[in-house]
């Protein structure tokens, strides 16, 4: 017994071994990588990098940004190249974000995926985007929020109100999207302008290739039947006054999805019933909250916007073939033996919203005389 | 025969100055008084043994009676030979012999050099018995006397050291203490054959386990801790000649207790004693750990953190593992010349070691400031668990080096190697973890945390829980 347990040991030590000893400031860390792909559709690398310098001038260490590409047949090869032009090793420990150009995703993604999930050195964590335009245009994007673009995306996508809480988010919730249902997944699309980032539109990823993109009012549309957040607004025209607006505050937002078939190709009912928890922010003109009209009004109003844009989104993506709202994966897993293809074909929807005002900040201020 | 008797001790102590061979004339003959007047009480001879045999007319031959009936002494023996007189002179007794009749009185006159009862230096605390033991037996035993008035309590007088024959003092309670504890703790004190025993450690060494860094007999200089051990069912031993008593068997929770905790508010106490145990996880798994991460396992580190601690080592020469292995040895030397040094000398080389040197190495370049921070806190843990400080020093740079050669893997395997040797290892027959991980149903009310006082009053590690 004692000589198994040795035996164990000795094993394990042997499975890591001294030679994966590195100091940390001894190596590079990727913290945004971005794919590319060039006019011969071979794989492209771009890391911003950190590492850490002792500056002799000002007599102290300091971290410094580094930006490197890389070419190679595979994403492996283009990896290895940019290594050959780093001073210490690449560590794709901290790598927070995974970004691939329009470019490469309407070429596919499928290629250039494996390494990403298969590297030991590379987590699953990193945050998913894809990027439109020139890669070296984002990276040389002046940024005064942080020094390292990819921390700015890491804290721009924690950040509640920026985003939406849909999948995927990180690479390892697109790893399972793009082997489930209809293998489709809505990422979130970043480009550039006069040296400004936008990231108000989103790409649809199907099959692993970029087949459409979602503006920023489908994408509110998008967000508002798949996302779980806590956070965000609604703004609804004044229920009394022309031309002027309320907005209200979610505080909570559910949504449980139902679906429905009775077998023999009949219609298959996709049910969403989101439940709304909204505070009141802002409004353009006076408004008394104490009148129950009005309150159902703005309820009325809210309905109808959430479900008309819903309706049309769905509409849309029905006639497109594209099944961004995981129709097919929800009927696989209640109905696993139907046998059904096409299922978004068949399918309508049938949006139910129910509305709670909660406390307003300052019920007073809406009804300033 | 009383010739023989002076010849023998002055042929074996005369080169002693403090030698004293007083002659009194009685009636009947010569008496003779020899006593080492160094270790003595002058006044004592004076009044209770000259005084008496002047005054009294003796008439008798009968050392037996002037023995009960003349001297006024109040602990008198009959002595049987040079040999025995010769040891009996030098534990501080006077031997008379008498022209005029046979046997030998030896009178206990003892007056041993000895400090006062102070404050134990090395177990100050907050609130509670300030006394402590020092190096004369008699005074201990009175101090443990003060605070144990139970006819149980046994206190047995061994000899140890074949040529020093210095005192010790087992104690224990009779019907609390396991008798196989009490024999085991007797066979091995017997089993000393060194000439001269200096000091207690030389028991220590006997009782302790011979493969480990971390005591398993416990010392202390307050008679209030030796003696709440003892009514636990321990033995304790003192020796004559040394202010720290030693009780076993002696548990690693022990390590944990102060006696502060049992002197303050129950939940302060705990509390302290949680930040104990938290300064023992601190000092000996932080600096293994935090190799293991930034040597091995970037991934597991914040980012944060990790690109803090890439720069803060930039432009450091040597490896992690070296450079804290190298500042965890500077801070040792800083210890023990602190130790060392006379006390307002050594709090200045700590300041000094702490403030400039730790300053310096930063400045230089030689080390980063975390690994400064780490090697710093890892020390001050150790201050607060001042028994195992060394221990957790040599196991701690086991576990550094096991974590930099095998990272994680080895971290994990090196604290199973630690906990499994603290496992293995007993103090006197009793295993050293006890009653943490022993299945056994002892009474556990004071160990991670203590009970009321009420509670664990009682408590005997060796009686089963009610």
């Amino acid at each position: 017994m004692k000589k198994m347990f040795l035996i164990i040991i000795i094993q394990i030590f042997f499975l890591v071994g001294c030679s994966s000893y590195r100091d940390i400031n001894m190596t590079m860390f990727s913290v945004m990588t971005i794919v590319d792909v060039d006019e011969n559709n071979q794989p492209v690398v771009y890391m911003e990098l950190f590492r850490a310098l002792y500056d002799q001038e000002i007599a102290n260490e300091k971290g410094e940004r580094f930006i490197l590409f890389g070419k190679g047949e595979t994403i492996a090869e283009a990896i290895s190249h940019l290594n050959h032009k780093a001073t210490y090793r690449i560590h794709g420990a901290h790598n927070k974000v995974l970004a691939f150009t329009d470019r490469a995703s309407k070429a596919g993604i499928d290629n250039y995926l494996d390494y990403f999930i298969r590297d030991r050195k590379f987590l699953l964590r990193p945050y998913l985007l894809i990027c439109e335009g020139e890669p070296m245009d984002l990276l040389n994007v002046q940024n005064n929020q942080t020094k390292f673009l990819g921390l700015y995306f890491e804290q721009l996508l924690k950040n509640e109100l920026a985003i939406a809480d849909k999948e995927p988010k990180r690479l390892y919730e697109y790893v399972n999207l793009r082997s489930i249902g209809a293998k489709t997944a809505v990422i979130d699309l970043v480009s550039v302008q006069n040296n400004t980032i936008f990231k108000e539109e989103a790409a649809v990823i199907m099959d692993d290739k970029m087949v459409e993109t979602l503006n920023e009012e489908e994408l509110i549309a998008f967000n508002t039947m798949m996302s779980n957040t806590d956070e965000g607004y609604i703004t609804v025209p004044h229920p009394y006054i022309k031309d002027k607006l309320v907005t209200l505050e979610i505080i909570k937002r559910r949504i449980k999805t139902n679906i429905e078939y009775k077998g023999n190709n009949e219609v298959v009912k996709l049910e969403k019933k989101i439940n709304l928890k909204l505070s009141f922010n802002e409004t353009q003109d006076q408004i008394d909250l104490t009148e129950t009209s009005i309150r159902q009004k703005i309820e009325e109003e809210i309905k109808k916007k959430i479900v008309e844009e819903s309706e049309q989104l769905f509409d849309k993506y029905k006639k497109k073939h594209i099944d961004i709202f995981h129709v097919e994966e929800v009927f696989n897993r209640k109905y696993p033996k139907a046998n059904q293809e096409e299922v978004l074909n068949i399918t309508e929807l049938d949006m139910k919203v129910e509305i709670i005002f909660e406390g307003s900040p300052d019920t007073q201020g809406f009804t300033n005389d | 025969m009383y010739k023989h008797v002076i010849r023998f001790i002055n042929n074996k102590l005369g080169d002693n100055f403090d030698l004293v061979n007083r002659v009194i004339e009685l009636e009947l003959g010569k008496a003779y008084l020899i006593y080492m007047k160094s270790i003595c009480n002058d006044k004592e001879i004076s009044e209770s043994i000259i005084k008496p045999l002047l005054t009294s007319k003796i008439k008798t031959k009968s050392t037996e009676v002037i023995k009960q009936e003349i001297l006024t002494i109040s602990a008198a023996l009959s002595i049987e030979d040079g040999e025995d007189a010769v040891q009996h002179l030098l534990s501080g007794y006077v031997v008379i012999v008498f022209e005029f009749c046979e046997g030998i009185i030896g009178c206990d006159v003892r007056k041993l050099a000895s400090r006062n009862i102070e404050i134990p230096p090395s177990e100050a605390v907050l609130k509670g018995p300030r006394e402590g033991f020092t190096e004369n037996l008699m005074i201990n035993v009175s101090l443990i006397r003060k605070r144990l008035i139970d006819q149980d309590l046994k206190i047995e007088l061994l000899s140890v050291g074949e040529k020093s024959g210095i005192q010790v003092a087992l104690c224990y309670i009779s019907n609390v203490a396991p008798d196989a504890l009490v024999n085991h703790v007797k066979k091995q004190i017997n089993k000393i054959e060194n000439g001269f025993v200096i000091q207690v450690n030389y028991i220590t060494e006997q009782l302790r386990t011979k493969s480990s860094a971390f005591n398993t007999v416990g010392v202390t200089e307050k008679p209030d801790v030796f003696v709440s051990k003892i009514c636990e069912g321990r033995v304790g031993i003192i020796m004559q000649g040394d202010p720290t008593a030693i009780t076993v068997p002696y548990f690693f929770i022990e390590i944990f207790q102060s006696p502060n905790d049992y002197a303050v508010n129950i939940w302060v106490g705990n509390y302290t004693r949680i930040v104990r145990w938290t300064a023992f996880i601190v000092a000996i798994l932080v600096p293994p750990l935090y190799i293991a991460l930034t040597t091995h396992h970037y991934s597991l580190l914040p980012r944060m953190l990790a690109f803090r601690l890439a720069i803060a080592r930039a432009g450091v020469p040597f490896p992690t593992v070296v450079e804290f292995i190298l500042l965890m040895f500077f801070f040792q030397l800083l210890r023990e010349a602190g130790v060392r040094l006379p006390a307002p000398i050594g709090q200045s080389i700590s300041i000094v070691g702490a403030l400039i040197l730790g300053d310096a190495a930063v400045q230089s370049g030689l080390a980063s400031t975390i690994t400064v921070l780490l090697t710093a806190l890892s020390s001050i843990s150790t201050y607060l668990i001042p028994d195992i400080a060394i221990a957790i020093v040599l196991w701690t740079n086991f576990l550094i080096l096991v974590s930099a050669f095998f990272g994680l893997p080895g971290f994990f395997i090196g604290f199973a190697i630690l906990c499994t040797h603290l496992a293995g290892i007993n103090s006197c027959g009793y295993p050293y973890l006890f009653p943490l991980g022993t299945l056994s149903k002892y009474k556990t009310k004071d160990t991670m945390v203590r009970g009321f006082l009420q509670d664990i009053t009682n408590s005997s590690f060796t009686k089963e829980d009610e």
